[in-house]
């Protein structure tokens, strides 16, 4: 049985919402509940999907909630918000004035782990990823001018690691990870830890976030 | 008209000639008014097919759809050519190879 939360600033759309959700046979228990308290419970674990409704979807919010359970965004239907909603880490997207079925399937797909979104905003979806992607290989290509190992080294930077972890990581010393770390900022021109970070980014690498230390 | 298989690691799809969309819920018509055809394309089909701008490569498309779908490349890319296959037969694409250099 499925066990569901919406949030809502609209209390009678989101309670509607939420009423008709509880009556499907396969769901277990489905709440409405303010978005901080949907945070706190999908924190402790076991929401297979949660609902959030908003208008304007705010990104913070989505990857707030999304760290937490599967995000399904009810939204304009604008394909910039279903884009930044889905960048933003949600699962789904649909337009919130959806027939209640729709929303009902789009629920029941992200808790099989399906992705959903609005079948008409899909090809907008995959351009924006094909143009991401090629921005992507365009800037990696700025990184052909490291060694395997500079390489190596720039990702563990870009996610946060120290001097110290990266040593212990490598299996060198922190004397070489400094001059790794040199000659990294020397060949891409970066100036701090945030100008890495901000080409890994652009790199489309995984980045965790760091502590606001410069390199050196 | 060459009727040789294209290579879908470098072809390049593009769209042929002025058509008439009508979307109606999950499904989309295409009429083409040259032939007097009409085709009914499902979500997945329209976006690939919207995809198809002359610049954008089948494998492009599978590494989009993998990366939202979190399915093989290799699997996505199948996917993608039985998709783009019907439509290249019943003239809604033309295919271009980019040059490999």
């Amino acid at each position: 049985m499925l066990k569901i939360i919406v949030t809502s600033p609209d209390e009678v759309f989101g309670g509607a919402l939420a009423a008709a959700l509880s009556g499907a046979p396969d769901v277990g228990d489905c709440s409405m509940l303010a978005m901080e308290e949907a945070a706190a419970v999908a924190e402790e674990g076991n929401t297979d999907v949660l609902v959030l409704h908003a208008g304007p979807v705010e990104p913070p919010d989505v990857a707030r909630l999304a760290a937490a359970a599967p995000v399904l965004v009810l939204g304009t239907g604008s394909a910039e918000e279903m884009i930044a909603s889905v960048e933003a880490g949600a699962m789904g997207y649909v337009d919130a004035d959806s027939p209640f079925e729709t929303i009902a399937e789009t629920v029941r797909s992200l808790a099989k782990g399906v992705a959903t979104v609005e079948p008409k905003l899909l090809g907008a979806l995959l351009r924006h990823v094909v143009e991401r992607r090629r921005a992507e290989r365009e800037a990696r290509k700025a990184l052909d001018v490291l060694t395997p190992r500079e390489n190596q080294v720039f990702s563990l930077l870009a996610q946060g690691l120290d001097s110290g972890d990266l040593a212990e990581q490598l299996f060198i010393s922190s004397q070489t990870v400094r001059t790794h770390t040199q000659r990294i900022m020397t060949k891409l021109d970066l100036h701090s830890r945030s100008e890495l970070v901000a080409l890994a980014a652009r790199c489309g690498l995984d980045l965790e976030p760091i502590p606001g230390e410069e390199a050196q | 008209m060459s009727f040789e298989a294209p290579d879908w690691t470098t072809a390049t799809p593009e769209k042929v000639g002025e058509v008439w969309v009508r979307r109606e819920g999950d499904q989309t018509a295409i009429y083409d008014p040259k032939t007097g055809l009409l085709y009914a394309l499902n979500a997945s089909a329209l976006a690939l097919w919207e995809l198809c701008d002359g610049g954008t490569t089948a494998p492009e498309m599978a590494e989009a759809l993998s990366e939202l779908t979190g399915v093989a490349t290799e699997s996505t890319l199948e996917d993608v050519v039985s998709t783009l296959e019907p439509l290249l037969d019943q003239g809604l694409v033309s295919v271009a190879a980019v040059d490999a250099g």
